[in-house]
């Protein structure tokens, strides 16, 4: 026979007797106090003021009466009754909520099972508004239990169903474990024995774990009595052994009474009489002392059951009627009609027919009267069971699906893990780049400090430089320059000495007597004084420009730009760049030619720039077919310099300005002619160049928005044309 | 008696038509003038046997330099009297005339009286 579970509180379990041929079975734990113990602490606390609305006082008050509701359920109404209205009053709910399951299991205990049942529902209700809903699964398995009785089974398992989910959720072992034992009991009602044993299995795993030895052995007792039902009673055997021992071990009379009953059963089945015996024998006395009812009319009639099955009939007719008396006590139909079937027998044996009549008329009654109950709930499970196998399906469905969120979870978390791990090393390896990265940022920021200020010095030095150069051709031109004032100022010498001598001449005439002038030579003195002054005037000028031109080039462009008529800077240019050699150089010979372009526009420039690009370009042309080295070499070369300007695509807003510098020098060797325009770059002797003239040259033409470009055939010709907008 | 003066500056033939206007007119000095080497040298050349006595020229000129006509002259027309006028009148420049076979170097601006009397005597000596 299996027992079940119910009713039960944390660390108190509960000891109740139940119809047909279940036993409710009294599970103390080593931990749990006795009524006693709890009554001398409530005294204790009853000294303390407002005690009442204490809620550890009325937790000690629920455990009270949850004995109480077990060992005496009458005066547990009473008291419940008292102890409900002080958790109003406190507006303890969880007690409420404890203090009205406790309600239901004393109005149970008594078998007013529609009472116990609306107190569930009303603990049921208040637990689920607590947080957490911690009570909630214990109530729906007591609830179960009330429907099981009441033959309700498939409402039972719902509520067994609805205990186990919330268990699971609440992590309440014991409840779900309860739960479970209680599912199991119907199944085996149902002579499903496999799934009722697995069940058990269950059961005795979450026993296992929480290390809860009591329920362990019940667990046991219970796995081996329904193997025993299986017919397989060498299993059965192995599992009780260890249920037995263990019981003995615990020293605890309920466990070592219900398994050596269990033992007794399975040592009967195999024939081993003598064991069988010694153990009933045990049951018995256990039973007797601690007033175990239902066990003791259960052992009693399978201890007449040996006797007779050793012919020792007076006997089993002795035990078989105490076990009859003790059942019909405890209104236990199924002992009841095993003991009468019994007595049957022996009386029959005995050849008391009437007797055995009577015994039989009533086997017969409480049989069929089992069978009908029997019937009707296997009618009533088979639906349950539809129902529940539907449920358990659904539920198994939700925690494979929990357990897939749950591995998803987790593969998720590992992912994001993962992630995390990678991007913490990225961010090492960011942070260690990102460091490395300032530092180099760091030493490029000082190096672009120094390199700075190495360009400011260079710019500096660049602008001494320019200067320098300007300074050293303003030096070439000095000679050049000199001779073009030179050359106006012996004009105007000599045209104003020559007009005195005229004057002189004219005076002389005119001392003449009048008819011996000359009045054609008068004519022609006063003409030539005319053109004398006009000389001097134009010469003068002629000088005037020459110095003015020579400060304009020594003094910093101003970048202006202003109208320019390109063909006298030129002519300017070349005079002062030839007479400029010429002068310094007594061997120099050279001729130049100039073809400018009739009608040129004017040009928009930096005279002074534009003039040191053109005399820069003079003189290297000049420099170039005309110096003595070179003409030495080739004697008969005519060195010449021809300076062109023209207007390329004139009106076109493309309109530029062309001029061209040609010598007929020895050219410029093509591996070399890339460098020219480089800073520093010469051919000269050291000391002779500065580099810069090109240099600078080519930058002045940019600035203006033009170009400075160079063709050159090697001993023939080479030409520097510079282009500039209009 | 002919002269031929060489400058590249064309003012310089006012002044020596202005200068020497009476030996000019009296037909005593025939001037002419050449605005280059290379002209003077044609000048010279296109005449056959020239006519010209004596040769001024100026030393900084464009093309033939004065120096070169000088030498030119003397290779081919070694009758021919050259003298130099120049704005440098530098020892270098002197040497290389006087060696060159010159037979005077003047200075500009032009000293007209030495000139004159370089002129009259050669006019003297004719």
């Amino acid at each position: 026979m299996a027992a079940r579970i119910g009713n039960h509180r944390p660390s108190a379990p509960s000891a109740a007797f139940w119809g047909a041929c279940l036993y409710f079975l009294v599970l103390l734990s080593a931990s749990a106090q006795t009524a006693e113990q709890l009554q001398a602490e409530m005294k204790r606390m009853e000294a303390g003021a407002g005690f009442a609305t204490d809620t550890a006082y009325l937790n000690l008050a629920n455990e009270l009466g949850f004995i109480l509701a077990e060992s005496s359920p009458d005066s547990a109404v009473s008291y419940l009754d008292l102890q409900l209205q002080r958790c109003r009053e406190a507006r303890y709910e969880k007690g409420e909520a404890e203090a009205l399951k406790i309600y239901g299991n004393a109005l149970q205990n008594k078998g007013d099972f529609r009472g116990s049942i609306s107190y569930y529902s009303e603990a049921l209700e208040i637990a689920k508004r607590l947080d957490g809903e911690k009570l909630v699964p214990g109530i729906l398995n007591n609830i179960g239990l009330v429907n099981y009785n009441l033959g309700n089974y498939a409402e039972a398992l719902n509520s067994f169903y609805e205990a186990i989910k919330g268990a699971d959720l609440t992590k309440d072992a014991n409840v779900k474990a309860a739960a479970l034992n209680n599912v199991a009991l119907i199944y085996f009602e149902q002579d499903k024995l496999e799934e009722a044993k697995e069940k058990y299995r269950e059961m005795l795993a979450i026993y296992q774990e929480t290390g809860n030895k009591g329920r362990v052995i019940l667990a046991y007792n219970n796995i081996g009595d329904v193997e025993l039902k299986q017919n397989k009673p060498l299993e059965a055997l192995k599992n009780l052994q260890v249920a037995y021992q263990s019981a003995t071990e615990l020293n605890s009379p309920e466990f070592v009474e219900m398994t050596s009953r269990t033992l007794a059963d399975i040592y009967a089945a195999l024939d081993s009489a003598d064991r069988a015996e010694e153990l009933y024998l045990q049951s018995i006395a256990l039973s007797r002392e601690n007033g175990y009812g239902v066990p003791y009319a259960h052992s009693l009639i399978g201890l007449a059951e040996l006797y007779y099955q050793k012919g020792e009939l007076q006997q089993a007719t002795d035990l078989a009627k105490e076990g009859l008396a003790q059942a019909e006590t405890m209104a236990q139909p199924m002992q009841m009609r095993n003991a009468n079937e019994l007595l049957s027998r022996i009386y029959e044996d005995q050849g008391d027919f009437q007797a055995a009549l009577r015994s039989f008329q009533l086997f017969k009654f409480y049989n069929d009267s089992i069978n009908t109950s029997h019937s009707q709930r296997l009618t009533a499970t088979l639906e349950a069971e539809y129902e529940f196998s539907k449920k358990e399906m659904e539920y198994e469905r939700a925690s494979s699906r929990q357990r897939w969120i749950i591995f998803s979870a987790c593969a998720g978390l590992l992912a994001f893990l993962i992630i995390l791990f990678v991007e913490y090393r990225n961010k090492k390896n960011l942070d260690k780049a990102y460091h490395s990265l300032q530092d180099k940022n760091n030493e490029i920021a000082s190096k672009n400090e120094a390199l700075e200020k190495a360009l400011s010095q260079l710019k500096a030095a660049q602008a001494q430089l320019i200067q320098a150069e300007k300074m050293a051709s303003l030096g070439e031109l000095t000679a050049g320059i000199a001779h073009e004032i030179q050359n106006p100022l012996n004009f105007v010498t000599n045209f104003s000495q020559l007009s005195a001598e005229l004057i002189q001449e004219l005076s002389e005439e005119r001392a003449k007597k009048p008819e011996e002038q000359d009045p054609d030579l008068l004519d022609e003195i006063l003409s030539d004084l005319q053109l004398n002054l006009g000389k001097i005037n134009q010469h003068g000028k002629r000088a005037d420009s020459i110095v003015k031109g020579m400060l304009e080039h020594s003094r910093a462009s101003t970048g202006e730009k202003v109208q320019t008529d390109i063909k006298s800077l030129i002519n300017e240019c070349l005079r002062l760049s030839f007479h400029g050699l010429r002068a310094r150089d007594k061997s120099f010979s050279a001729d130049f030619s100039t073809e400018v372009e009739p009608d040129l526009p004017q040009a928009q420039l930096v005279p002074q720039d534009i003039s040191r690009l053109l005399l820069n370009l003079l003189n290297n042309a000049f420099y170039a077919c005309a110096n003595a080295d070179f003409r030495k070499e080739n004697p008969d070369l005519k060195p010449l310099v021809t300076v062109s300007a023209s207007c390329i695509a004139k009106g076109s807003p493309k309109a530029r300005l062309k001029i061209s510098v040609t010598d007929n020098g020895p050219g410029i060797p093509p591996e070399i002619i890339d460098k020219i325009f480089q800073p520093f770059f010469t051919t000269k002797p050291t000391g002779h160049g500065t580099g810069l003239g090109l240099s600078l040259s080519y930058d002045i033409a940019k600035a203006h928005g033009g170009e400075l470009t160079v063709q050159s055939v090697p001993g023939e010709f080479t030409t520097f044309t510079v282009f500039l907008p209009v | 008696m002919k002269i031929l003066i060489v400058d590249d500056e064309q003012d310089v033939e006012i002044m020596f038509l202005q200068k020497f206007r009476k030996e000019i007119k009296s037909k005593r000095l025939e001037v002419s003038f050449a605005f280059s080497g290379e002209q003077a040298l044609a000048m010279l050349g296109n005449s056959g046997s020239p006519d010209v006595v004596y040769v001024f020229s100026d030393i900084n000129m464009p093309g033939m330099s004065g120096l070169e006509l000088l030498s030119a002259i003397k290779s081919r027309f070694p009758h021919i009297l050259v003298s130099m006028i120049s704005a440098y009148g530098d020892r270098d420049n002197y040497n290389r005339a006087i060696s060159s076979g010159a037979k005077g170097f003047f200075t500009k601006p032009v000293d007209f009286d030495s000139l004159k009397i370089e002129i009259a005597e050669l006019l003297t000596n004719q």
